[in-house]
């Protein structure tokens, strides 16, 4: 599976200087894609482009060469010279490439550890590349693949169920207390940007009433707008108390906006029902003294980014089983792309039996020109018969060899044994083709020029692997 | 018992220990599959202990509830089917599991306890004894349920005001204003059914004997009981009280509602066994 490689860089191992030169537009992933594809010894590739990361996964014909020719594209993509970012650049090959590729798909590498947005945009440099025509049959298999495998660590495990910012805790913490959010009213104090965000993702939650106060009106206004909600001045401040189930505080005061006899008041108005209170301001807005009222639970950032690193760690022990998960996963995926071994010889196998059958048919035609149209389907179909019947166990058992460690010999000797030698089997399988282009570098000093040659005529390899594991029995 | 009850009830009763034993273990790992084949397990208890109930009334002839033995395998009954409802339709599974340690306890208590003599001169005194002894069972099952989720609201609460969201405990837990509600809504149950139960019991009474009891402890016990209840509306509707304070409350019943179970049963077993 060597000829699979990754090559790429994200945010963990380069600055954003970088980063930023290597990234694609997404009109323009379409034509870079091709452009990779017409690189030498590129077979397919897909280009994954976010602004944590540039991925670029190729199946190649030689490992070296196309490692070099994902480089080079880089390079021109980026304008930058090779020595400038290649040593940002990590490379990985075969199995860690296909392991790699659904770390990434599954959030596992990202900068917000088990994110799921990055399946939506691996999803989507797939789709690009498929409409594009830079994806063949192996990444085919092998993106789809990686979108199971990343959809089913999510379901699987908990890796994107425990909030890790602040003000996603926020909500979390909200839904402790309160089953549906749907019939909740928000209180924003002070128009910030934090309580903005937090109040985004209450409503997102299902909180459809928001309330704003701010010290200037205009701006309570203005933010209230956003939600569909109502602005609110703030000396009534205690109506939106009554009114509210959770609150959101972060204004620039120095003093307590909300003291605490303030919602023992509003406490006994609301006949206690539960009030939740979030407190991001610093110096704090809400009275500490508040937290001890009953059924009032208030919160303040400590409390919030306290809830943080809790679940941060929670995501990295689910992590753990989502690994196990994504290894099923490419299991899975290492049995496909080994049976696709036995591939071009199973075609030239059952080209070979359909062709012997016909060539009967034909001579029968003329012996016995008097056969029926009915006579001569019958025969037909009977005569087809007899090729799958033997045809049956020898597929099987085709399949089964891709596996073993002497595969390459074996499958010589199959194709030896059914004659399959030369045009069968130039409808190559790009997996055979790569290693054959393996051996013969390994068999052959001028590696270059066999690759070369490998290269500029993809039927080649047949020849070469066939006649070399003839040429020694 | 028959040898073939007797192993329905082993069967039934190992069953029942390895499905508490899984939801725990489901508990601490937040494991699905577990969850699921301790539900499986638990479906199995229920249709054993069905069957147990069934085949236990065929052979003897009335309704099998006169005994100690007889009313906690009912009892225990109640709350599998409670917690099954509870797990599967209202996605409530940590809920489902302190339902089951409960029932599993009693059971358990039971069998340690037990003194095998039925009292068979309670038998076949008609229908109104058995609906008196199934109500008032069933009225302490919705209790026994809404401790549960009050116990659970002043677990959850007092964890989120010290403030240790120490997570995967908290997590199973459902919000506090789910439990508040539940545990409201199994005593608004509970509560007209034991009253229910008190008066086929008093009307019983009143046509085998020709007269009302009145002063047998289990009565005035029963009596207490309800008024308690009965406040416990008062402070919701009236008061306006709200969460901690009406979990502390329903607790306090639901302590009284053991009392009586227990030490009235097993002190003055004039009549009443439990």
């Amino acid at each position: 599976m060597h000829n699979i490689i990754v090559i790429g860089l994200n945010h963990r191992t380069c600055p954003v200087e970088i980063r930023e030169k290597l990234s694609i537009a997404p009109d323009d992933l379409s034509r870079q894609s091709n452009r990779l594809k017409s690189a030498p010894s590129v077979e397919e590739c897909v280009i994954v482009s976010t602004c944590n990361r540039i991925e670029t996964i190729a199946l190649v014909d030689n490992a070296v060469l196309g490692e070099q020719s994902v480089i080079d594209f880089l390079s021109s993509l980026s304008g930058l010279e090779t020595s400038a970012f290649v040593e940002h650049l990590y490379v990985h090959k075969g199995l860690a490439a296909v392991r790699h590729l659904f770390e990434v798909a599954a959030g596992l590498d990202s900068m917000i550890l088990g994110e799921t947005q990055i399946l939506g945009q691996v999803k989507e440099a797939y789709m690009v590349g498929l409409h594009a025509g830079s994806v063949g049959t192996v990444l085919d298999s092998l993106f789809r693949r990686a979108v199971t495998a990343a959809k089913r660590a999510h379901t699987e495990t908990e890796l994107s169920q425990h909030a890790v910012s602040v003000s996603y805790a926020a909500v979390q913490l909200a839904k402790r207390i309160f089953e549906q959010l749907r019939d909740k009213t928000v209180l924003i104090i002070g128009a910030g940007k934090m309580s903005e965000l937090t109040a985004k993702h209450m409503r997102a939650s299902g909180a459809e009433r928001v309330l704003v106060t701010n010290r200037t009106y205009e701006r309570a206004v203005e933010l209230a707008k956003n939600f569909d909600g109502q602005a609110l001045p703030l000396d009534l401040l205690q109506i939106g108390l009554r009114e509210a189930d959770i609150v959101i505080s972060s204004t620039g005061s120095a003093d307590y906006v909300v003291t605490r006899s303030q919602v023992v008041e509003v406490m006994k108005q609301r006949r206690n029902r539960p009030l939740f209170l979030v407190d991001i301001a610093v110096p704090r807005d809400l009275d500490p003294a508040i937290a001890r009222l009953g059924n009032v639970y208030l919160y303040d950032i400590d409390d919030l980014e306290g809830v943080v690193a809790v679940n941060v760690e929670e995501r990295m022990r689910e992590a753990d089983k989502a690994r196990l998960v994504l290894g099923e996963e490419l299991v899975a995926f290492e049995q496909w792309f080994t049976e696709q071994g036995a591939v071009p010889v199973i075609a030239a196998l059952r080209a070979k039996g359909s062709q012997v059958q016909s060539s009967v048919m034909q001579s029968l035609v003329n012996k016995l020109p008097d056969l029926t149209e009915r006579e001569r389907k019958i025969i037909e179909k009977h005569t087809m018969s007899i090729v799958n019947q033997l045809l049956r166990e020898p597929v099987h058992i085709l399949k089964e060899i891709v596996g073993e460690s002497d595969a390459n010999v074996q499958l010589a000797i199959a194709a030896r044994l059914f004659g399959l030698e030369a045009e069968g089997l130039r409808k190559t399988s790009v997996l055979t083709e790569a290693t054959a282009s393996e051996d013969a570098k390994h068999s052959n000093r001028g590696a270059e020029k066999t690759s070369e040659s490998t290269r500029s005529s993809k039927n080649v390899w047949g020849d070469v692997r066939i006649g070399q594991a003839m040429g020694t029995p | 018992m028959t040898t073939p009850s007797i192993l329905l009830y082993d069967a039934m009763t190992a069953c029942y220990a390895v499905s508490v034993l899984l939801y725990f273990i489901d508990y601490l790992n937040n494991s699905k599959s577990v969850n699921r084949v301790a539900f499986v397990l638990l479906s199995g208890v229920w249709i054993l202990q069905t069957i147990f109930f069934v085949y236990r009334l065929r052979k003897l002839g009335y309704v099998p509830l006169f005994t100690t033995f007889e009313a906690t395998v009912f009892f225990s009954w109640l709350l599998i089917t409670l917690a099954l409802i509870i797990n599967y339709w209202l996605r409530m599974d940590l809920f489902a599991f302190f339902a089951n340690v409960v029932g599993f306890g009693f059971l358990v208590f039971d069998m340690f306890t037990r003194k095998a003599t039925p009292d068979v001169q309670l038998a076949g005194q008609g229908h109104l004894l058995i609906m008196h002894i199934a109500v008032a069972f069933l009225s302490y099952a919705a209790f026994s349920l809404s401790f549960i989720a009050s116990v659970m609201y002043l677990v959850e609460e007092s964890m989120l005001k010290k403030k240790r969201f120490t997570n995967s405990a908290l997590r199973r837990f459902p919000a506090l204003d789910r439990l508040d509600q539940w545990s409201f809504r199994l005593v608004a149950v509970g509560f007209p059914l034991l009253l229910v139960a008190m008066i086929l019991g008093a009307v019983w009474y009143r046509i085998s004997y020709g007269h009302v009891l009145l002063m047998d402890p289990k009565p005035v016990a029963s009596v207490v009981l309800f008024i308690i209840y009965g406040m416990y509306f008062y402070v919701r509707v009236a008061l306006g009280w709200f969460g901690q304070r009406m979990a502390w409350w329903n607790v306090g019943s639901f302590a009284f509602v053991a009392f009586n179970y227990f030490v009235i049963g097993a002190l003055f077993r004039t009549f009443h066994h439990w």
